[in-house]
């Protein structure tokens, strides 16, 4: 059968969906097209080097200390009753061997099991730590031995009184150097390097489902969900992306004590992002990226244009360009004050802050071909080299630069695309490339885990690839399951794996 | 109301073929369905402009596809597999599944090439123009999928 005939074919075969209803879609149009307007006089504000305060979907709205909806003050518990400091379990990870011989390709030297109910993981200092049986549990890097282990808090539960809704009720466990937090839609709980529960804080009733958490070095933000914004006459329907109205909770995160809470931009998406510049929170919903001040929630800036966090903050640069429109530059941004520095032809596809220079690998889809280009700029938005990059097969896959050893990058547009190996103070070409070889099997997803370590998923599904800017491999095998988002944490040369299964270290060579 | 009026009707004749296009090309259906929307609402932001366009249909493809791809890369480490071999129990053709998990490897760009000529019966003038690309890219990019597809199925025949 001819070929267009099959992909005629497939394209019928297509599972129908409802359709939406036209008018709520006409609507949602009109109604971007009259906030993006007024984010278009902000965006021409800045663009003259000023700043523009809260014009867009934030609009005027006050900061909105919600204390009385709080309990007056947060608990700190008696440290002695709440954790149990345990003796090195060397049975706590499975085939923790010591003196386990991995030449020549690295070995597997723990892996435990992670609790169904709580598969999630994170990090305090370069140690995991995950949930089991209502506990929050820390571990011994090297071994996955218990080092300690801490009853949730009863903040965490829900009000009627019934158990720890984890995960089902929505929970992020997140670990920073010196602490990690664990938040539900319910409560916060703040636990140190050693095991110990420095506070726990209900949360207000205010919010239904969590979004996000960021933990810094001075605060713990939280962003929950309250409802989907309508227009007149808009009804939910199951799987269409409403912008959701969300309500912003800042915690001190000394003690817990609230900083200040506001209801925050009303069309958050679920690719939204958070991140933290100096004093500043810097959000993106659907319309704008809003910086709030860290202290007081008051709004310092918003970029408007549909911006797009998720090539991020570098540097003290905001790497943005608008989602999903072919031909945008990218607009390089003062996280301080939101001013544009420079634009850059195309499309961030990755960036990497690296001695002290901002390094973006830009995509620009010109009619009669596609380019590639890496671009090197100081704080100031300076450029300081630009080189061409060879295009890559596939467009979907895994461009990448890869921290090698903080003074050199790999820089490639897929994984099957030649590399360039740059020398980032002069931006010089080096001949040598730790990666030269790829693995044999297919790749559908790489990315950098740590300085000079990549992970590769294979499209076989049956486990991972980690590689180091030491030409080292070491295959793991585990299953990927649906929904499924592997993390990883770093040491030397200990490499950690978690998913919805389990933890496994390995151990490169 | 004339505008919204517009706006309907094009959304009628247009919403399911341009999904079953997107689906195609982005191998799952629900994340074209969401982005189908997406592109819809973004197509009634700018009605103005969209309205005039020749084929408006293929410019809320081209917008769909570029969301879902951008979504994708966000949120998913992994792709979805292809809409065949989520969907198996509902096809029957054979010869269909193997060519969707097929097409998945065939580069984004190429593939949107295929869809908009074969799916949505544009010319090759019209695909370059949707795609921003030279005629000759297309017709480039059109030879150069049916290669590999046809490597493909030819080795998908030996074994």
């Amino acid at each position: 059968m001819p070929l267009d005939e099959q992909l005629r074919q497939l394209a019928e075969q297509v599972p129908a969906v409802p359709p939406s209803d036209a008018a709520a879609l006409f609507r949602r149009g009109v109604r971007r097209r009259r906030v993006r307007r007024g984010v278009s006089v902000a965006a021409v504000v800045v663009a003259l080097g000023a700043v523009a305060v809260g014009v867009s979907s934030l609009g005027d709205t006050p900061v909105v200390p919600d204390i009385a909806d709080l309990p007056p003050a947060p608990t700190v518990p008696d440290v002695e009753e709440s954790t149990e400091v345990v003796e090195p379990d060397a049975t706590s990870g499975s085939a923790g061997e010591a003196g386990t011989v991995c030449a020549p390709a690295g070995c597997e030297v723990w892996r435990r099991p992670l609790s169904v109910r709580h598969p999630m993981l994170g990090w305090v200092q370069a140690s995991p730590v995950v949930i089991e049986d209502d506990q929050l549990v820390g571990l011994e890097l090297e071994s996955g031995a218990v080092r300690w282990r801490v009853a949730l808090g009863d903040e965490l539960r829900a009000r009627e009184g019934g158990p720890v809704e984890l995960p089902m009720g929505g929970a992020l466990l997140v670990g920073g150097d010196e602490r990690v937090v664990l938040v539900n839609p319910h409560g916060v709980q703040l636990v140190d390097q050693s095991g110990q529960t420095r506070w726990t804080r209900a949360l207000p009733a205010q919010g239904a489902e969590l979004r996000m958490v960021q933990l810094t070095s001075t605060s713990v933000v939280i962003v929950r969900d309250l409802a989907p914004v309508l227009a007149d006459h808009e009804e939910l329907q199951s799987g269409e992306q409403f912008p959701v109205q969300s309500v912003i909770t800042v915690l001190d995160v000394r003690d817990g004590q609230l900083r200040w809470s506001r209801e925050g931009p009303e069309r958050l998406l679920p690719q939204s992002q958070l991140a933290e510049h100096e004093e500043l929170l810097l959000l993106d919903d659907d319309a704008a990226i809003v910086a709030l001040d860290m202290v007081t929630g008051a709004p310092q800036y918003d970029l408007g244009g549909e911006p797009d966090l998720s090539h991020g903050y570098a540097n003290g640069i905001l790497v943005v360009g608008p989602p999903g429109e072919p031909s945008a530059p990218t607009r390089l941004v003062d996280a301080s004050d939101g001013t544009t520095l420079t634009e850059l032809p195309g499309t961030a596809r990755s960036t990497l802050d690296i001695d002290g220079l901002v390094i973006v690998l830009l995509e620009d889809d010109q009619p009669n071909a596609t380019s590639w280009e890496a671009v090197a700029v100081d704080p100031d938005g300076t450029l300081a080299w630009r080189l061409p990059v060879e295009p890559g097969g596939d467009d979907e896959c895994c461009p990448s630069i890869l921290d090698l050893d903080g003074r050199s990058v790999r820089i490639s547009a897929g994984p099957r695309a030649p590399a360039l190996v740059i020398d980032v103070r002069d931006g010089t070409v080096r001949s040598d490339d730790p990666l030269a070889t790829t693995p044999s099997v297919d790749i559908v997803q790489q990315e950098q885990i740590g300085r000079g370590l990549l992970i590769t998923y294979p499209d076989n599904a049956a486990g991972y690839i980690v590689r180091d800017g030491k030409g080292r491999s070491v295959q793991i095998t585990a299953p990927f399951s649906s929904g499924s988002r592997p993390t990883q944490q770093t040491s030397s040369d200990l490499v950690l794996i978690g998913n919805d299964h389990e933890l496994i270290a390995v151990r490169l060579q | 109301m004339h505008d919204q009026e517009g706006f309907a009707a094009f959304y009628g004749r247009s919403c399911t073929q341009v999904h079953a296009a997107v689906a195609v090309t982005v191998g799952d259906h629900h994340l074209a369905a969401d982005a189908v929307d997406e592109a819809f609402v973004r197509a009634a932001e700018r009605w103005g402009q969209v309205a005039q366009m020749d084929r408006p249909a293929g410019w809320v493809y081209r917008v769909a596809v570029n969301w879902a791809t951008s979504w994708r890369r966000k949120w998913s480490r992994r792709p979805t597999l292809p809409i065949a071999a989520l969907e198996r129990s509902q096809v029957d053709d054979l010869a269909s599944v193997t060519l969707a998990e097929e097409l998945a490897a065939v580069p984004l760009v190429q593939r949107q090439m295929l869809v908009l000529r074969f799916v949505l019966g544009y010319s090759v003038a019209e695909t370059a123009a949707a795609l921003g690309v030279a005629e000759g890219t297309v017709k480039s990019g059109v030879h150069r999928a049916r290669q590999r597809l046809q490597g493909e199925t030819e080795v998908s025949d030996a074994t």
